[in-house]
């Protein structure tokens, strides 16, 4: 997608992961969370892809490496708009589409749709939601399409406390608007830039922001804590496992966990309770379980791999049965 | 080879910096520039030729402030002008460098992708721009200096500041680089002499450290960011032992360095895993059409081109003529286009090599040279030139020099059968991977160099000398007959030892000590009956070997084994001992090795 630009965040620290590693950095079903939200901004083909990095940047920068994709270092964490601006010399050429290092489940045929919006628009809009318990989340003002202002919670009187409808965060600001980031202020109970400033500026120049809503939760907004991480891990897997299925393996239970960068060929059969973890690579035809665990390893085309049995790390040829109980670790 | 210092303190950086960097001219000096911080503004001065003329043109401009870094060069990459001159510099980022960026065509190329611009031909320039970058991605300089280092691939010592920071940061792999320590000053340096008029307390830094200056003191870190202890050393040594890296004499210190001038000769050129060499931007004409190859020199640089024709026949099946310039040059040599000429000099300057270059030229056949100095008429007037890297060689009698021309030459013969479709890309593997072990191999020698110096207590005060050797070796006998000349003043003899029955043989008594080399190879019995022939005489044998199971090791006075390597590569292994024998016996006898009497480093004339 030629001139747009996306620019992922990531820089935060996710105080309520618990945790000494960079909340982005987390796994689901093996992989840190920024990989999906990476991945699905590459199959969009824009101009350019930045990452927004700040806390833990030494364990983020190397792993996403992989990706060839350029970051930018937000030194403190002054807010959302703050981390867009720090990729200014990057995003100010283009249209920018921001995405978050801590919403993997986003899919890609989602924002196509919401670029698809934004291009009939062509003004500044932001993806919105409705969640049952609205807490925390910035509340969403709008007059019919048309977003008069995002409240965060901190600022939110009562009456604004009781709005349903709330930023995702996801949001495309076009070239030619690029330049209002800069005059949103930090004059606020925490000091910071937010990005959702920017619709009450747009307002008072009298330039639209549009509100594009989106009702499947789950997928738009972020994993904040250990049991969103778990229950993102679950719809990960969930997805993973249809996907297999579409592509002609059988697996003769819902109780199968296959990571997100397995392969497996047709035909191939999964007994219950089978974990296929890493860099696995199944062959057709296989048959494999129940209760066994495969990691890092290459199984050829017709093999049999019999219950209770541990592969890791191994290449095992074609035709070849091992026998139930079979335990290799490296 | 080039010469980086860099100074941090309350005194004036200017003199600090100049009076070290002259004492660094050993290492380099074709071109020469400072940088000065004072008040969050860098001002770089640079240009070609000397130290001194240098601190003439920082003078005139009145250059003031008390952090700074200077760099006396001896060109690799670019030839010597003021544009490739060091410092180099990238926005707010100025650096000196002492090394080789094997990768810097692959980094220059992405940097320039993201807008960096390029004012020079250098392998350094990418530094700035590489730290410039990081930088620009939010990294503090401490994290943006260590990561452009993560990318480097090859050696390099630099020295690294910024307007933005009073902090001076250094970096180190694979090219020397030392720390003095002075209460609340610091100074970076290539080699100790230079700091050594400041302090005699040093930290040697080790490969991958980075370390970080400012007014507070000092810190290093290793290349993941992680603080490391380093020991400081006390130095006892005077400035001119200093100069020559504690070794009595510059001609000790070069044969010494051959491991790292051959690894300098090879960095970025072979590629051992593809079986490839680069020979820089060498462009041949079609080889197919090359019916012979002249190879031209003088002195030792005439040595290394006879084994460069045992090596260019045996492999190529191409006729080569060797041919000593002042003869060629007057004796009308029939040449036409269809000829290569091959012109090898160290200094590129010598005057019936020259002489032979325009005959060469004059008569329409493509001509190369081989030479160390940049922008030296060989190397400029040439059609190609291949240079060797070997770094400044200050000793009139050459050794690095000699092994490094060799090293091309093979290099050269490698890069020619790949082109006419002689070896295949295993064949090419096993041979590169060969001359990559060369500088391990001489390493083995210099180890045993005390075995050497016994040898020559030994043999110091016989008046004549006859070194034999078959084949290959003949050269390398040549060679090393005529070191044992040039230095220590006695008198000594090359034969091909096939050739020692028609003449030499009866000079052999109890007072001709006879120098053989003697190698596993095809002739290896042949010389084995030549050492019966001398023995039967009397003739007291110094015998060269790469075996300890030598058959004629037990009748012989005495035996010096060498490591094993390919017949080609032979010549570079057989050297070393034989330019220690040459050493030690000057040395013993007490003369004047560097600038033996009669002698000059390079004959720019008739």
């Amino acid at each position: 997608m030629e001139g747009l630009s996306i620019v992922i965040l990531a820089a935060g620290k996710g105080e309520r992961m618990v945790s000494d590693k960079p909340k982005v950095m987390h796994e689901i079903m093996g992989k840190p969370m920024i990989s999906y939200v990476i991945e699905r901004a590459k199959e969009l083909l824009p101009s350019n892809i930045t990452v927004i990095v700040g806390f833990g940047k030494d364990k983020i920068l190397p792993y996403i490496k992989r990706y060839d994709i350029d970051y930018r270092i937000q030194v403190e964490q002054k807010g959302t708009a703050h981390a867009v601006l720090c990729a200014e010399d990057i995003l100010k050429h283009n249209d920018t589409l921001i995405l978050y290092g801590d919403v993997p489940l986003i899919e890609s045929s989602t924002i196509e749709n919401f670029i698809e919006f934004y291009k009939s628009y062509n003004t500044i809009t932001f993806m919105t939601t409705k969640v049952e318990d609205p807490s925390g989340y910035g509340r969403v003002i709008r007059d019919g399409n048309l977003i008069k202002a995002i409240i965060e919670d901190a600022e939110a009187d009562k009456r604004q406390k009781r709005i349903k409808e709330i930023n995702t965060g996801i949001c495309i600001i076009p070239k030619r608007y690029f330049y209002l980031l800069k005059e949103i202020k930090n004059e606020n109970r925490k000091g910071e830039y937010y990005l959702t400033d920017i619709c009450l500026i747009a307002n008072n120049s009298s330039i639209n922001v549009m509100a594009y809503y989106y009702p499947k939760n789950m997928e738009v907004l972020g994993v904040n804590n250990r049991i969103e991480l778990l229950e993102a891990n679950v719809i990960m897997k969930e997805r993973i496992i249809q996907w297999h299925l579409k592509k002609g393996v059988t697996l003769l239970d819902k109780n199968i966990y296959i990571e997100d960068s397995v392969k497996i060929g047709k035909d191939t059969i999964i007994y219950p309770n089978t974990h296929i973890l890493g860099n696995a690579q199944i062959g057709r035809n296989v048959i494999i379980g129940p209760n066994t665990v495969i990691k890092d390893s290459f199984i050829k085309d017709n093999v049999v791999i019999k219950g209770f049995s541990h592969i890791e790390g191994l290449v095992i040829e074609k035709g070849t049965v091992v026998n139930p109980f079979t335990v290799n670790q490296k | 080879m080039c010469g980086i210092v860099g100074y941090i303190g309350k005194k004036e950086a200017f003199n600090i910096l100049i009076d070290a960097l002259k004492k660094l001219e050993y290492r380099g000096y074709d071109s020469a520039g400072i940088a000065v911080w004072n008040k969050g503004k860098i001002e770089v001065i640079r240009q070609k030729g000397k130290v001194d003329e240098l601190k003439e043109l920082a003078l005139s401009k009145g250059i003031k402030g008390t952090m700074g870094i200077a760099h006396t060069r001896w060109a690799t990459h670019g030839i010597p002008s003021e544009r490739n001159a060091h410092p180099h510099r990238a926005k707010d980022i100025v650096v000196v460098h002492n090394g080789i960026i094997e990768n810097y065509m692959e980094l220059k190329q992405r940097l320039k992708k993201e807008g960096h611009k390029f004012t020079s031909d250098t392998d350094t320039e990418v530094i700035p721009h590489l730290i410039s970058n990081y930088l620009e991605k939010g990294h503090d300089f401490i994290d943006a200096v260590r990561l452009a280092a993560c990318e480097l691939k090859g050696s390099y010592a630099i020295g690294v500041i910024r307007e933005k920071d009073r902090t001076m940061i250094a970096a180190k792999k694979e090219s020397p680089l030392i720390v003095g320590v002075i209460d609340g000053e610091s100074i970076i340096a290539s080699d100790i002499p230079a700091v050594l008029d400041m302090t005699n307390k040093i930290i040697f830094l080790e490969d991958n450290d980075i370390a970080i200056f400012n007014e507070t003191g000092f810190k290093i870190l290793d290349i993941e960011g992680n603080t490391v202890e380093r020991t400081i050393h006390t130095i006892k040594w005077t400035g001119a032992m200093a100069q020559k890296g504690g070794y009595k004499h510059f001609m000790l210190k070069e044969i010494f360095e051959q491991p790292i001038a051959i690894t300098d000769t090879l960095i970025g050129r072979v590629k051992e895993d593809k079986g490839e060499i680069e020979l820089d931007d060498l462009k041949l004409p079609d080889l197919r059409k090359i019916k012979k190859i002249w190879m031209v020199a003088c002195g030792t640089s005439y040595h290394a081109c006879l084994i460069g024709k045992y090596m260019f026949e045996s492999n190529l099946k191409i006729p080569v003529e060797v041919d000593i310039a002042s003869e060629f040059r007057y004796r009308d040599p029939i040449i036409n286009k269809e000829h290569m000429l091959i012109l090898v000099s160290q200094s590129g300057e010598t005057a019936d090599t020259i002489a032979a270059m325009k005959e060469g030229k004059n008569k329409n056949a493509y001509v190369l040279s081989i030479c160390n100095v940049l922008g030296s008429t060989l190397a400029r007037d040439a059609h190609g030139v291949i240079f060797t890297h070997a770094g400044p060689e200050i000793g009139v009698a050459s050794t690095k020099a000699f092994t490094t021309q060799i090293t091309v030459l093979f290099m050269l013969m490698l890069f020619a059968g790949k082109r006419l479709g002689l070896f295949n890309t295993r064949q090419l593997q096993e041979k590169i991977g060969e001359l990559r072990k060369i500088p391990h191999k001489i390493q083995e020698v210099l180890n045993n160099a005390e075995n050497i110096e016994e040898m020559a207590r030994k043999y110091m005060t016989y008046k004549d000398f006859l070194y034999i050797g078959r084949g290959i070796n003949y050269p390398s006998v040549m060679e090393g007959a005529l070191k044992l000349k040039e230095i220590s003043y006695i008198h000594a003899e090359a034969y091909a030892a096939g050739e020692m029955k028609h003449g030499p043989i009866a000079l052999i008594d109890e007072n001709f000590p006879v120098v053989v080399l003697s190698p596993i190879d095809t002739t290896y019995q042949k010389t084995c009956s030549n050492i019966e022939e001398v023995l039967a005489r009397r003739g007291k044998v110094l015998l060269f070997t790469d075996t300890t199971e030598h058959e004629m090791a037990q009748r012989v006075e005495s035996t010096f084994v060498m490591p094993k390597t390919i017949y080609e590569l032979q010549p570079i292994i057989s050297a070393i001992p034989l330019q220690l024998l040459a050493y030690y016996i000057a040395n013993l006898l007490g003369t004047d090795v560097d600038q033996p009497r009669n002698l000059a480093k390079s004959v720019t004339v008739e």
